[in-house]
């Protein structure tokens, strides 16, 4: 694609948002845990094989005509990197940065609602928490929240107070004084003047003028997160993933939403600072999608996928994958690719990593999984 | 029951409720009977109202052909500059993207205001807001064709729930937005010509997308346990459904005038379900009707309808009657309607509202809107495939993109906004509730043929509770005292 029509794309772009959480709230105590965490919610299911084609396997070529593209290998040369992941390349050059593939949440049935509920809830039912696994791991940190957006994403939904905040715009308003807001909630009761009462609490601290875009958003959560007292979790959600027509190789959709994904991740790099030591950015996405290519050269809904991780807390460069193999035989009902582990204990070794929580905690109180395998050692160590 | 709470518990609100109760059956028959006209405020370009309320402009009015030329025209002149250059300089590419959002921008833009205006000066706003709920069950976004699905949705309510189905399935809209136009019969005669020449230039194959919709979002949903091949094979029985693009193959043509494309089609029958589906274009008809006549679809869709309106949880009382009324009716629209409509206007719970419907019945319940007229808005839009945009102090779709529900252009997935109070309430969506009252107040003209209403007026007429006035009247000012009404409870939850 054009340079203009790629910059035009993320900006009008495809729906983005951030949630920036674990905003320490006036008064609390100095002992938060100092890593960070950067969820990169990709919507609408990333195709994993072809943002991390495994070169090694010989069956992929067979099944993908039109969507192969000249890769960057990683590591031993079985996997490749599509070209677009440049500063995500770089970074797993330095040693900041992995890849975990054949891996999914514990969903099969290739519904993006589902999916993303199950990503975002953690558990296994979709549809049966009120919680997210963030936002139980933050509580477990004692960590409360702020998420920067119109609503409040379930993955940070836990049971301490999370706030919001998303910069508006409607033009000549200002900001109500304290004396409406605590007339507001008066008339309001429950969580609606909980609410009002958050948003009475954050009246000081409000900005103006912060762009919408994916880049701008992470350019802004990389500032806050910065800070000492800054946030200690940011979920950025980057849209347009449900590539089932025209998905493209080098150029296209898909290449369009991985270069918004490769420039998010290398702005959180160069504007956290310091901060970056202590930092673990991990991309989800609800489901892989399938082997083969579709008949409007695109892919449909699968299950195994990749995730991208990045950040000073890693140990260094790796791809940690069991590779179960794209034969017909190897593949998870004949189309999609196996996922050969939970992606339940990457997101546990991430909290282990950054909050010092004790995975065996994590694993019974986040994801009530107990037996959730710990790989916090492929990743950390 | 009194007319200004029934109105903003089952519609969009009004200005002038009787002083004299109704009863709610009486009300909601009386709302149901009345056709969905299109309506508009005549207004000049320098915001010195004329006022006049009359129907839709004829001339604005974008019929599903205007809008596939519009965009066949952009698609020649990109041709012609692709030929004849090969490669395209930098402003040819400017040009054409200029062209492209210009196109794209008026009818989307014109789509938000007439849909805003409709819902503004309606007289039967309860259909408006089953209008708005129907939209949002069967959602699209992104596409072009938008205003002609939303306003055909609102024709269909005085019909049948299977017609509303096979019409938005097969509705251009939708099967743009779910990629159908591309999903194409491994067997149809489009790949079948396309082999001899080898697969270089062909597109061909299946796509799954709508399929999937169909039966998670629109129909059974999960609790039917369908499997991947009832998928597979309802994809099959709507190949051929969608606008073809011409694509890589000149010898692609879209079919004149139907949003059906017989080579492309999947040739035989299909099994969905169990049920037996003939080949042709008549197969996505017959599948559409087992679908609509599926009890898993009578419960799914019963128990959205009642959340709607009614909030949670969902009393089991209801969701038998209702689920009784789509059976003895056969799924006829006005009966199901009616059913939930006199349901809620009974239930104590209360509903939390879409910030969109709270905006439209803030605007309706003050006699006044902070819109451009219609000349205004439309200020150079026979000009077509030119950069004019419309003025004015705010556009109704800035408005949707505020309050978080752009229903044109969204990234909410197919699965439509959520009915969750949950997700509605934050302490942003509090602050956008504030300033877009506080805007209205400002800004708001005097509606057509009404007076904007004070605040004291609105708490009178509205009936709001003594502790609402209370509060919001403490302030002696009449902003303040306006801004607080219209963020009360009786406002925001109903």
């Amino acid at each position: 694609m054009h340079r203009r029509g790629f910059i035009r794309s993320a900006i009008r772009g495809a729906g983005a948002s951030l949630f920036l959480s674990g905003v320490p709230h006036v008064g609390f105590g100095q002992d938060l845990p100092a890593g960070r965490i950067i969820l990169i919610n990709l919507q609408g299911g990333l195709d994993g094989l072809a943002a991390v084609p495994p070169l090694g396997d010989d069956s992929l070529q067979r099944r993908r005509r039109s969507l192969m593209t000249q890769v960057v290998p990683l590591s031993d040369g079985f996997f490749g990197l599509h070209p677009k992941l440049e500063a995500f390349g770089q970074l797993y050059a330095r040693g900041q940065a992995s890849v975990v593939h054949a891996t999914a949440f514990p969903y099969t049935k290739r519904s993006h609602f589902e999916g993303q509920n199950v990503l975002q809830s953690g558990v296994t039912t979709p549809y049966s928490s009120t919680t997210g696994w963030l936002g139980r791991a933050m509580d477990l940190a004692t960590i409360p929240g702020r998420a920067l957006s119109l609503h409040t994403p379930l993955v940070l939904r836990g049971s301490l107070d999370t706030d919001t905040y998303f910069p508006a715009d409607i033009s000549g308003t200002g900001r109500p004084s304290a004396e409406i807001l605590k007339a507001f909630a008066e008339m309001h009761s429950g969580d609606v003047q909980l609410a009002i009462n958050k948003l009475s609490e954050q009246k000081l601290v409000r900005e103006y003028g912060v762009s919408r875009d994916p880049i701008s958003l992470a350019s802004k959560a990389a500032s806050a997160l910065a800070q000492d007292d800054g946030p200690r979790v940011a979920v950025i959600r980057v849209d347009d993933f449900d590539t089932h027509a025209g998905q493209g190789a080098e150029f296209g959709n898909l290449a369009n939403q991985l270069e918004i994904t490769d420039r998010v991740i290398s702005t959180l790099k160069v504007s956290m600072g310091r901060v970056w030591s202590n930092t673990i950015i991990l991309t989800s996405t609800e489901f892989g999608r399938t082997v083969a290519q579709n008949g409007s050269e695109g892919t449909d809904h699968g299950y195994g996928g990749v995730s991208l991780l990045a950040g000073g807390l890693l140990s260094g460069s790796r791809v940690v994958a069991d590779w179960p193999g794209l034969g017909k035989d190897d593949l998870f009902e004949g189309r999609d690719l196996m996922s050969t582990l939970d992606y339940r204990a990457v997101c546990a070794a991430c909290l282990e990593a950054a909050f010092g929580l004790e995975h065996d905690v994590i694993a019974d109180q986040v994801f009530f999984e107990p037996k959730l395998p710990r790989i916090y050692d492929k990743l950390f160590v | 029951m009194h007319e200004g709470y029934l109105a903003r518990k089952l519609g969009l609100g009004t200005a002038n409720p009787r002083a004299v109760d109704i009863s709610a059956e009486d009300y909601v028959d009386e709302q149901l009977s009345m056709p969905i006209i299109d309506l508009a405020l005549k207004d000049n370009i320098g915001m010195v109202t004329t006022k006049i309320i009359e129907p839709w402009p004829q001339k604005f009015d974008i019929s599903l052909t205007e809008i596939w030329n519009d965009i066949s025209q952009y698609r020649r002149r990109e041709e012609q500059i692709r030929s004849s250059n090969r490669a395209l300089s930098s402003s040819q590419l400017e040009n054409l993207e200029i062209l492209q959002d210009s196109l794209k921008w008026y009818h989307r833009e014109a789509e938000a205001y007439r849909f805003a205006m409709t819902n503004l000066y309606s007289n039967h706003h309860v259909l408006n807001r089953l209008n708005l709920f129907w939209y949002n069950h069967f959602s699209v976004s992104g596409v072009d064709y938008i205003g002609d699905y939303l306003i055909s949705i609102g024709q269909k309510l005085d019909g049948k729930f299977n017609d509303l189905l096979y019409h938005c399935t097969s509705h251009v809209a939708m099967t743009d937005y779910l990629d159908n136009s591309s999903n194409i019969g491994l067997n149809s005669r489009l790949v079948k010509q396309c082999r001899p020449d080898g697969v270089e230039e062909c597109i061909n194959g299946m796509n799954d997308n709508l399929a999937r919709e169909l039966l998670e979002l629109h129909t059974v949903s999960p609790a039917r346990a369908y499997d991947e091949k009832d998928i597979n094979e309802a994809a099959k029985v709507l190949t051929g459904w969608g606008r073809y693009q011409p694509g890589n193959s000149h010898r692609w043509r879209p079919s004149k005038g139907e949003n059906w494309f017989r080579d492309a089609h999947e040739p035989g029958g299909k099994t969905v379900l169990g049920h037996r589906i003939p080949g042709g274009q008549k197969g996505l008809r017959v599948l559409t009707d087992h679908l609509a006549r599926d009890p898993m679809t009578i419960q799914h869709v019963s128990k959205k309808l009642l959340r709607h309106f009614c909030g949670d949880p969902i009393d089991n009382d209801d969701l038998d009657a209702v689920v009784k009324v789509w059976n003895d009716t056969g799924g006829h629209l006005p009966a199901v309607h009616r059913e939930v409509l006199i349901r809620a206007a009974y239930k104590p719970n209360q509903k939390f509202l879409w910030p969109l419907i709270w905006a439209f019945q803030v605007m309706r319940v003050t006699g006044g809107h902070p819109f451009p007229g219609v000349d205004n808005v439309f200020y150079g839009f026979e000009e077509k495939l030119t950069r004019v945009f419309p003025k004015g102090p705010l556009l109704p779709r800035s408005l949707y993109i505020e309050l978080g529900m752009d229903i044109f252009v969204s990234p909410q997935t197919p699965d439509g906004f959520s009915e969750e109070k949950s997700d509605w309430v934050s302490n942003e969506h509090m602050d956008r509730r504030l300033k877009f009252s506080e805007f209205v107040f400002k800004r708001a003209k005097n509606d057509a043929a009404k007076s904007k209403l004070t605040p004291d007026e609105i708490a009178a007429r509205q009936r709001f509770s003594s502790k609402t006035i209370q509060v919001a009247s403490s302030f002696n000012n009449d902003e303040t005292f306006y801004q607080l009404l219209m963020c009360s409870p009786e406002m925001m939850e109903v």
